[in-house]
Formats: structure tokens, C-alpha cells, sequence
């Protein structure tokens, strides 16, 4: 079986040369399967009595992929010609490319390698040779490449730009059979193709003229061959059948691709001569516009993209109470989203014993498929807008997945076409484009941007009230302790105006600019991250400190709320209390943890001061401190420790190492932020930012000395270990 | 105005059905390729559906691509590999996976590395790891999960390529039993009991905790019995097709609740010429004793007129619907089957529901409909219980990813029934 593949600028009659080059060959007894590759889907119309087929692409659209047959897009036309026709979506939505991509791979899914062909001819357009169109250059699908052009320079052009594409795919293998000239009867056309043949080192396999008799034929219907097979067109047909047969025999004649550079084509344009340059110019390689449609940052991309921006910006939307979400994607992406986001919902509502107003219920799925590839997804998203907006949705966030990135569906124009249609209601797009934008907390920190977008930048500060800034709760575990910040500063008889992304209506998010000072409420580089949008976007100033964990941040925090809210007295007595509270604590823990060693292993924490300080306080002996290195491609750097000059910092420490140093230093106790010690027969415990004040650092203390009264290594442990080969420190036991 | 939709449930879909199918074999190796974010939840709903036989030694798989994980090595696939393809990542986790696990690779892509383009199956050949590793190229994003998880089965079983030498007369593979069923592994247990009582071996469980090495003996079965046609009809059609290897099919759905577990045992039994008495009289057992408890209780017309909800697959809410109705004297209020029914199944529901006038009492909003009892996935049912939407909710499948089961709790078999009746009458 030979395959062979004619390519051309659109409109310059390839697919009537290929309905006749078909025609030739199964005249002389091959057994051929033409199939078209153009989204205008007429390439077999003359091999079929011009009748329609269903496309493969619409086919596919209709019908799920177990019931897809064969037969069903696979016609017989004249003289026994097996028929295809790929499609394509509507100009200028979706990708064609992509579409030539899912007609292949489902041609050969549903077993069209096991057909009894001879040969397949495949007619493609050829104006882009990039992504799907390239498809049939490859290898494993065309043997040999013909060339269909005119005497026009833009055909010229094309032709050329299908050699770079050639030489791009061929890896060594000579695939070019030729030109094939057919002519529109403008001035000096021969001499313009013979000139461009010359350069490009190929033949000119047949000459076709310009005649009437073609349209004679595509009024009946049939090739021309067919209605005509005695005429001096039907002769020149036939030598590109009589070309196919040749390379069929032998691929020695089969020639590589040369192609022009721009500065060659344009004196071919001009009328020159062009002397065939033995090796080619080098092709610039193919360009997508879907590919180059967005990059995604100036962010460093060494590091490893673990997780998702849309997953970020999904979680950060779906905190404001009053809207939905949609995702715009697979439904794939939208289960993880909402099944992971319910998932820490179930744990936080059985230890409250309810649940109000879950999260995931604000979470909707445009459901794309391997479809809208194709044709793209915009009507399913404005479908899905119209069905919410139907249910009384009024506010609507919509999260761009990686296939709506790749595809580049135009979210905003939909977006901002249901906006025109309906004023009153609310629309933001979120482009985290799955993990194009970057990682999950890329993603929080864009949905903090978006949500942002909602305040009135009018409303001043009054009061004695407070922001919360990028609150986030996933596993708690204990007690719930959502509450802690609000209990700390009621201690102050300071009030909360809005908690900015945790659970907020969207008349808080716009009344932001009410509250007088702004507290991150996590300190890490992503909570630094949605600070920043907002000093940027509404030009507020976000304390340098988050809310205080620990005596020595709570004594600050006093001091900084009593000067700005005129309560120094107040705010010195709450703090009598606290530290009273505190010291009485420590003083009782002492007795169990003074003295202990401990190892500190962080690997995500911007600071762990509130924990050496606890560490200090209990007297316990600190052997090690190991910070994985800092993130350099985020904005934010780890904060300097107010210890560092006296305490030795293992810096640039990795997961990988932890092991090791354990076992080096043997502490009574390892505390980590990873998670990935715990093989080791120490005491063990994971830690997080303990919460705010000193109430959680004292819980955080006692649950340390309660772990360390148990057991280092459960015994279900020990019924394991004889099946953990290889790892040496089990050996023997 | 109402800025929250109804309640609506985003199933899990096709790329999923993939992943947890290849998950179902032991001795493979899922392989994302794809973004990391699409890999963390799908390795924590792995490990809680599936954990592996051996425990797993950390520092083994702290090998690029596994990243501290043995579960689905990911390539990681970013922005670059998006315009320029991943080929390359392909070509180098291919022998980190032969060197870490040295189990069957099988390759399943995430919903934007499906747009790319690689070509998983041409690297793998040129490479020559034909033999021992598999790309599963088809795009199954927001197809249904029963279906896609079924595919999926069937193409690593045609990449074995089994080989029939004799029939094995009165074995069976047992077809149809996604990890996804709620303890599926006790229901498997309890099934396989139940046919060992009628004088049946279970050969394997294509897609139930069959290992790859199990494939190849799995043509020499006389039969496959089907328990929830929408994970299996495909795979049955393939041992039809290439080994004549006839399927057992109940009307009755699956063998969930008494009544459907007859059916079932009884099918088999009367296509394979066997006698079922074994398995009745194990089923009869334990009818007998939750009649004791039962009747010892002292409100016990409590059941009688309680409301219920059932979202499941629709091999499972036949039979499901049909016995709490008739044994519990319970009434369906909300039924939603899973995408991808089985259109038999959802017929007979439809010819119970007209013939037992229930037509009227059905609602399509889960919320209004004001069921007692939500017999759905663990999220859904914990959830719909927590926000007060329903009493009590019973899971029966995953995801169920906030709970964790030590006592043998499966939903098939006469010990199906015996669990369904344990949440029902300590939640009334």
C-alpha cells in the first residue's frame, strides 16, 4: 500500500486533481481510499455524484466514542473509490488542526489499517502546515508528497511553506514526488512554476490547463476523468496516476525537500531565477496561533509545576458566598475540584455537627470533551451561563482550564457578550488556564485579583475594624479553629469588616475599604502574594506583620492596634492577661518537655519564628533547623528569623536529606512540615502555623508533649516492616 | 435571586474511569501523562479504594516522576510541553518506571496532554517496551466513568493477549466489579463465597483486583458472570468475540439486596447447570436472622412509608430501589442513576416504578424531594446528612475519601443486605 498526500493553498483545486488522480488509479485496478482533510469537507463530492457525507468530526460530535463505526463515515463512490471526509469546526473556533489530529486517530481506533486499500490518497489544505494539518507529513501516514499549485506567488508560497513543514517531519527520508501545475491561466504561469520547480530541485509531474471541461463535470457531479476520459486534460491527469505508481514501484524517486527562504521567494516573485541550493534553506519551523496564544509567565520553569492555578483560582472564587463558579473544562477537572473542596468541607462540618452553605455546591462544569477540541467551547459555556442565570444566579466567576487554554476558546468574548445581554448581573473571568498560569497558589493569588475587582474604591476606613487577608482552612485537625482571629481581636474589642476570601458576601467584599488596618492571617508567600494585588489594586497598605502567633507577635500586634486605635491601656491589659496565661502554661510544660532535643525540618513556612520561640520558652534543646531552599521564582522571599544570629540555619535542605540527618542527630522529637519523616523511629509530629495568639501555641505545645509520652512507632507499624524490602534500616527485624 | 444552584453532583468522568481502572490490576503501574495537579487527588482516591498489598518504602520512589509517590508516576506536563509536546518525558520515565517498579506500565492521558498530540504508543515502541508497557491514546474526558473504566479493562486485557488452552468447566471470571464499589474487595469475597456454595470457582476479576500475571488464565474460564453491566459489557463482548467465552447476565441488576443476590446466584446457576441451593441457603441465613432482629425490635414498622434517595449506577439502583420498597416497605422520593446506564436496568426501574405507582412520589430536586435516607457515593451521602437535606446518608461507593472502613462492610451478597440494613435501622 502507498499513501500519498496532495497538498495546496486553498481554492487552487487540489481536490479536484485528487478526485482524479483516485479515479485514474482505481481505473488501471487499484483498490483506493481518498480522504479529505479540508474543514470545507468537499474533497469527495465529485467521487460521490456530489452528494454530502457525514464527517468524521461531526460523526464523533454526535456519538460517543463506544458506538462509533466505521461504515458510518466510510463511503463507496465511482468506481469503488473508499470516500472520508475529516471536517472541521466553523471558521475561526476551535482548532482545525486538532480536528485532522481526532480524524486520524479515530480512523484508526475503528480499524481502517484493515481495510483492503492499495492506496490512500489524502487532500489537504495546506495555507498552515502546523499542528493536526502537519499530520499527514508524518511518516507513518505519507509515503510521497505532492505539491498542487499555480502560477500566483501566494500558491508559490504556500508550496514552499509546505516544504519547510515536509523537511520538518521528514527525518532524512526523501517524500517529495513533485509539482503538480494547475494552471489559472494568468500570464508567464509556467514560466513562474518552472522557475520555483528549478529551485526547489523538483519536477513538474503533470501540467494541467485551465478548462471547462472541470466545471463542465462538477455541474454532473463526477471527475473529469469520468465524464471526459478522452480529452488532453484527462491524458495530463493521468500521468500523476502514472507518477503514483512509478514511486509506488520505486521511492528512490522520491526526492527530499528543499525550501526557500523569504528572501528566495520573493525573487522567484519578482520574475529571477534562483540557482537550487543543495541542502535547503532551514525552515522556521512550524507556529500554532492557538500555542502562541498565551505564554504563561516570566516565571522560571526549571521548577516542577506540582499542582494546578485553576484548582487555586477555583478555591479562591468559591469563597465568596453569593456566586458560582464555573469551569470552564472537563468535567474531570471540575469532579477533583469539587470533590476535594467537599472533602475538607465533610471534615470541618462533623466536628461543627452541620454544614451551611458548602463551597462545592458553587462549583459548575461545562463538561468540555474531546468534541470541543474541535469545534470549541464557547457555546457550552454560554449555554451553561444561560441555564444558572435561569436557576437566579447572579454572580458568576468562570476558571479557564489547560483544554480551554490549548484550545484557545475566547472565554472573555462569550463573557463579555452574556454581560451586554444581561447588566444587572455580575461576570469575572479567571485565565488560570489549568496550570499554564503557574501553581495552585498562582491561581488563589489570580481569583484574589478577580474578587478584588469588586470593591468600591470609594468607601473610606472608619472605625475600630480590621480586614482578614487570605484566611484558608483545608484539614483541620482537633478543635475547629476557624474562629481564633475573631476571638483574638474581640479580646481587643476590635471588630472584623471583612474577611477577604473566607466564606465573604459580596457586600463585604465591596465595603473592604471600611476597615482600618489589614492583617495577612498566614504568613507564607501566598497570603504576601494576595497582599501585594491588593495594595496594587485599591492602594491600601497591608501590615508587614500577620496576625500574631506567639507572645512575642502578640505583644506587637498590641502595640500596633493601641497606637492606631487610640487603646494602648486596653490593649496593655489584654496582654497582661495573655502573657500571664501563657508563662503559667509553659511553666506546667516544662516538666515534660524541658531539656528534650528537637529537629526542625520546614519546607513551606515563610517563618517558623512563633515555633523556635515556643521551642526556647520550654527550655528544649534545638539540634537542628533544616529550610528547604526558597522558592526564587515567587515575589516573595522567606523572611530573615529574628534567631539566625543565634541559631545555626541549615539552608537548601531538601526532602531528600531529611532521612539522613535524623538518623545523624537522633532527636527526641522531629517536627515537620512535610510529612516525609515519619519512617523514622522517632517521635514524629507535623506542624503548620499554629493559629493566632498564645491559646494555639500552648495547645500546640501540650499535643507535643503528649506525643512524645507515646509510643515513637505504633505497633501496626511493626506488621509491615518484613515487607518493606530494600529499605536497609528494617533489615532483620 | 438565589446565587447557589441546586444540588447537583459533578460525577467523576472518563479520565478518571481510566485511571482507577488500570489501578484495579495488580501489578501495574498507572502512568499520568499529564500536569501534576491532576495526579494528587486520583493517587489519594487510589490508595484509599486500593491499597496495595505491600507496604511501601518511601525512599524507593523518590525517584523523579514519582516524586515520594508510588502511586501513578506523572510526567508532570507544563506550558512547554504543551506547545512543544512531551515526548521526551515519555522517553526517559520509561525505564525509571522498569527500574523503580517493574510492573506494567499503562499509560493514560490527562484531559489537555490529549489535545497534544503524542504519541505515547510510538515511543513505546521505539524503545522497545512494547511488552511491558501501554498507552491508552483515546480521549475519554467527560465520557461516563462506568464505560471508560470498562474500555480501559478491555484494552489491557487485548494487550495481554490471553491465550486459551482447555476450558476450565465450572470456573468463572467474575466481570463488572469496579474499586469504586464501597469495600469491593469484601464484595468480592462474599461473592466468590457465594459461588464457591454453588460449586463455582472464580477464575479472575478483570478490574477487580485481577493481577496482570491472572490475565492469561482468564480465556480458560467456561463463563463470565457480569455484576454491574456499565464496568463490564465491553470486556465481556472481547472474551465472546475472540475466546467464545459466553456472559451471565441478570435481569435483576446487581446482587445487591436479598432478592437481587437470588436472582443472581440463581441465573448463573440455571445457565451453568448448577445447583444453587448452597448459595440460597447461605442467603436464607442470614434473611432468617435479620427477621430475628428485626422482629425483636420494638418499633419495627418503623421502615414502613420512610423516604428515600438513591444516586447510583443504574445496575445497582434496580435492585437497590426494588428491596427497600418490598422489603423495607420504604418509598423512592429521588432516584438519579450515574452517566453511562445500562438501558436494560433503567427499563425494569421504569416498569417497577409505573407498576407500582411510585410515578407521583418521585421529584427530580433532591432537596425538595425531603428523603430520610440518601443511599449515594460517601461525599455525597455525608454531605446531603450535614446539611440537613437528609437524615441519615448510606454510601455505597466512592468517592468516599473522609472515611475509612476496619470491619468487612460490603454492599453485595446476603452481607450487602445485612450492611444496608445495619444504616438503615441504627439511623432511624
Amino acid at each position: 500500500m502507498i499513501q500519498i498526500a496532495v497538498y495546496g493553498k486553498g481554492g487552487i483545486g487540489k481536490s479536484t486533481v485528487s478526485a482524479n488522480i483516485s479515479y485514474a488509479l482505481a481505473d488501471i485496478g487499484k483498490k483506493v481510499m481518498q480522504i479529505g482533510c479540508d474543514p470545507k469537507h468537499d474533497s469527495t463530492r465529485a467521487l460521490l455524484n456530489g452528494r454530502e457525507q457525514t464527517t468524521v468530526l461531526n460523526y464523533i460530535k454526535d456519538t460517543p466514542p463506544f458506538d462509533r463505526r466505521l461504515e458510518k463515515v466510510v463511503l463507496d463512490g465511482l468506481n469503488g473509490i473508499k470516500c472520508v471526509e475529516a471536517g472541521g469546526p466553523e471558521p475561526g473556533i476551535g482548532c482545525a488542526g486538532r480536528g485532522i489530529l481526532s480524524t486520524f486517530d479515530t480512523l484508526r481506533r475503528l480499524g481502517v489499517d484493515d481495510m483492503d486499500i492499495n492506496v490512500k490518497v489524502y487532500d489537504v489544505l495546506g495555507d498552515v502546515v502546523c499542528g493536526g494539518f502537519a499530520v499527514p507529513l508524518r511518516n507513518e501516514y505519507a509515503d510521497g508528497v505532492y505539491l498542487v499549485t499555480s502560477g500566483e506567488f501566494m500558491s508559490l508560497y504556500a508550496a514552499n511553506n509546505i516544504l519547510k513543514g515536509i523537511r520538518n517531519f521528514d527525518k532524512g527520508i526523501p517524500r517529495v514526488a513533485g509539482i503538480i501545475l494547475n494552471c489559472r491561466g494568468m500570464d508567464n504561469e509556467q514560466s513562474a512554476v518552472e522557475r520555483f520547480a528549478e529551485a526547489v530541485s523538483l519536477p513538474i509531474v503533470a501540467r494541467v490547463p485551465r478548462s471547462s471541461l472541470f466545471a463542465e463535470a462538477e455541474k454532473k457531479g463526477v471527475p473529469l476523468l469520468h465524464m471526459f476520459p478522452d480529452s488532453d486534460e484527462a491524458a495530463e491527469l493521468r500521468k500523476i496516476a502514472e507518477s503514483v505508481v512509478s514511486i509506488s514501484n520505486d521511492p528512490s524517486l522520491l526526492l527530499e525537500s528543499k525550501p526557500l527562504n523569504d528572501e528566495q521567494m520573493g525573487r522567484i516573485a519578482a520574475g529571477e531565477y534562483v540557482l537550487p541550493n543543495p541542502e535547503g534553506t532551514v525552515p522556521d519551523g512550524p507556529v500554532c496561533r492557538t500555542c502562541i496564544r498565551k505564554t504563561g509567565s516570566e516565571k522560571k520553569r526549571e521548577k516542577l509545576v506540582a499542582s494546578c492555578a485553576a484548582a487555586g483560582a477555583v478555591y479562591g472564587c468559591t469563597t465568596v458566598t453569593d456566586s458560582v463558579t464555573i469551569i470552564h473544562g472537563p468535567r474531570s477537572c471540575a469532579h477533583i475540584m469539587s470533590s476535594s473542596r467537599n472533602l475538607s468541607e465533610i471534615r470541618r462540618g462533623r466536628k461543627r455537627k452541620f454544614m451551611d452553605d458548602p463551597q462545592f455546591m458553587r462549583i459548575e462544569s461545562t463538561d468540555m470533551d474531546d468534541t470541543v477540541s474541535v469545534f470549541g467551547g464557547a457555546g457550552l459555556l454560554e449555554q451553561k451561563i444561560r441555564d444558572l442565570i435561569l436557576e437566579g444566579c447572579t454572580r458568576f466567576f468562570i476558571v479557564t482550564t489547560c483544554v480551554s487554554g490549548i484550545i484557545g476558546d475566547n472565554v472573555i468574548d462569550v463573557v463579555t457578550a452574556m454581560s451586554n445581554q444581561h447588566p444587572g448581573l455580575y461576570f469575572r473571568v479567571v485565565e488560570a488556564d489549568g496550570n499554564i498560569l503557574g501553581d495552585w497558589e498562582d491561581g488563589y493569588v489570580e481569583a484574589a485579583d478577580a474578587v478584588a475587582d469588586m470593591i468600591d474604591r470609594d468607601v473610606t476606613a472608619s472605625g475600630r475594624s480590621v480586614n482578614l487577608i487570605a484566611e484558608r482552612y483545608f484539614f483541620r485537625i482537633n478543635e475547629d479553629k476557624d474562629d481564633d482571629a475573631v476571638a483574638l481581636l474581640n479580646r481587643f474589642g476590635i471588630g472584623v469588616n471583612c474577611r477577604f476570601m473566607y466564606e465573604t458576601g459580596m457586600d463585604s467584599i465591596v465595603n473592604f475599604k471600611h476597615g482600618t488596618l489589614n492583617y495577612m492571617v498566614n504568613d507564607d508567600a501566598m497570603a504576601r502574594g494576595v497582599a501585594k494585588v491588593l495594595e496594587k489594586k485599591i492602594n491600601i497598605r497591608v501590615e508587614e506583620d500577620p496576625l500574631p502567633c506567639g507572645l512575642y507577635e502578640l505583644k506587637r500586634f498590641a502595640e500596633r492596634v493601641g497606637e492606631v486605635f487610640n487603646m494602648r491601656e486596653e490593649a496593655a491589659e489584654v496582654i497582661r492577661k495573655e502573657e500571664a496565661e501563657y508563662w503559667e502554661a509553659i511553666h506546667g510544660l516544662r516538666k515534660r518537655l524541658e531539656g528534650k532535643k528537637v529537629s526542625i525540618e520546614s519546607f513551606y513556612f515563610h517563618s517558623i519564628d512563633w515555633l523556635i520561640e515556643l521551642i526556647l520558652d520550654l527550655k528544649m534543646e534545638i539540634s537542628f533547623i533544616g529550610l528547604a531552599p526558597e522558592r526564587e521564582w515567587k515575589t516573595e522571599r522567606r523572611k530573615r528569623s529574628r534567631f539566625e544570629d543565634t541559631i545555626a540555619f541549615t539552608k537548601d535542605y531538601w526532602p531528600d536529606d531529611a532521612s539522613d540527618d535524623t538518623e545523624r542527630i537522633i532527636p527526641d522529637i522531629i517536627l515537620g512540615d512535610s510529612g516525609r519523616t515519619g519512617i523514622a523511629d522517632v517521635h514524629h509530629m507535623s506542624f503548620v502555623r499554629a493559629g493566632v495568639g498564645v491559646k494555639c501555641v500552648i495547645r500546640f505545645a501540650t499535643e507535643m508533649a503528649d506525643v512524645m509520652s507515646a509510643p515513637p512507632v505504633e505497633g501496626w507499624r511493626l506488621d509491615g516492616r518484613g515487607e518493606m524490602m530494600g529499605d536497609e534500616r528494617y533489615a532483620g527485624n | 435571586m438565589n446565587d447557589m444552584p441546586g444540588i447537583k453532583k459533578i460525577h467523576m468522568d472518563g479520565f478518571t474511569g481510566a485511571l482507577m481502572a488500570v489501578e484495579s490490576f495488580d501489578g501495574t503501574v498507572t502512568v499520568l501523562h499529564g500536569p501534576g495537579g491532576c495526579r494528587n487527588y486520583h493517587t489519594f482516591l487510589s490508595s484509599q479504594c486500593y491499597a496495595r498489598k505491600s507496604p511501601e518504602n518511601f525512599r524507593k520512589y523518590s525517584q523523579k516522576y514519582f516524586y515520594w509517590n508510588s502511586r501513578m508516576p506523572c510526567t508532570y506536563m507544563d506550558e512547554n510541553d504543551y506547545i512543544n509536546g512531551a515526548d521526551s518525558k515519555i522517553e526517559e520515565i520509561l525505564p525509571i518506571i522498569k527500574e523503580v517498579d517493574g510492573g506494567a506500565a499503562v499509560f493514560i492521558q490527562s484531559p489537555g496532554a490529549s489535545l497534544i498530540g503524542d504519541n505515547i504508543s510510538d515511543v513505546i515502541e521505539r524503545l522497545g517496551y512494547s511488552g511491558t508497557a501501554l498507552a491508552i491514546e483515546e480521549s475519554l474526558i467527560s465520557q461516563p466513568f462506568s464505560s471508560s473504566y470498562d474500555h480501559t479493562v478491555r484494552s489491557i486485557i487485548e494487550w495481554k493477549r490471553p491465550k486459551r488452552s482447555d476450558t476450565v468447566k465450572g470456573t468463572v471470571n467474575l466481570l463488572g466489579l469496579p474499586i469504586t464499589t464501597r469495600a469491593w474487595e469484601d464484595s468480592l469475597e462474599e461473592l466468590r463465597h457465594m459461588l464457591a456454595l454453588c460449586g463455582i470457582e472464580v477464575m479472575t476479576s478483570p478490574g477487580a483486583g485481577c493481577p496482570v500475571s491472572g490475565i492469561d488464565s482468564s480465556a480458560d474460564a467456561e463463563y463470565n458472570v457480569m455484576v454491574c453491566p456499565e464496568y463490564g459489557s465491553g470486556t465481556a463482548d472481547y472474551y465472546e468475540s475472540e475466546f467464545g467465552i459466553p456472559c451471565i447476565i441478570s435481569d435483576a441488576g446487581a446482587p445487591v439486596g436479598f432478592d437481587a443476590s437470588e436472582e443472581w446466584i440463581k441465573n448463573i446457576c440455571s445457565v451453568m447447570g448448577k445447583d444453587p441451593s448452597g448459595a440460597l441457603g447461605y442467603i436464607d441465613r442470614h434473611r432468617f436472622r435479620a427477621f430475628k432482629t428485626i422482629d425483636k425490635l420494638v418499633y419495627n414498622q418503623r421502615t414502613r412509608g420512610v423516604r428515600f434517595a438513591v444516586m447510583a449506577d443504574s445496575s445497582v439502583l434496580l435492585p437497590l430501589t426494588k428491596w427497600l420498597y418490598s422489603y423495607l416497605s420504604m418509598v423512592p422520593v429521588f432516584l438519579e442513576a450515574e452517566p453511562g446506564e445500562d438501558t436494560g436496568c433503567m427499563r425494569s426501574l421504569g416498569e417497577f416504578i409505573g407498576c407500582s405507582g411510585l410515578g407521583n412520589s418521585l421529584g427530580t430536586d433532591l432537596a425538595k424531594a425531603v428523603p430520610y435516607f440518601v443511599f449515594a457515593d460517601g461525599h455525597m451521602s455525608e454531605t446531603m446528612r450535614l446539611m440537613g437535606v437528609c437524615k441519615a446518608g448510606v454510601d455505597i461507593s466512592a468517592p468516599d475519601l473522609s472515611h475509612f472502613s476496619f470491619i468487612p462492610k460490603p454492599v453485595m451478597g446476603a452481607l450487602g443486605a445485612m450492611y444496608i440494613l445495619d444504616e438503615v435501622f441504627n439511623s432511624l
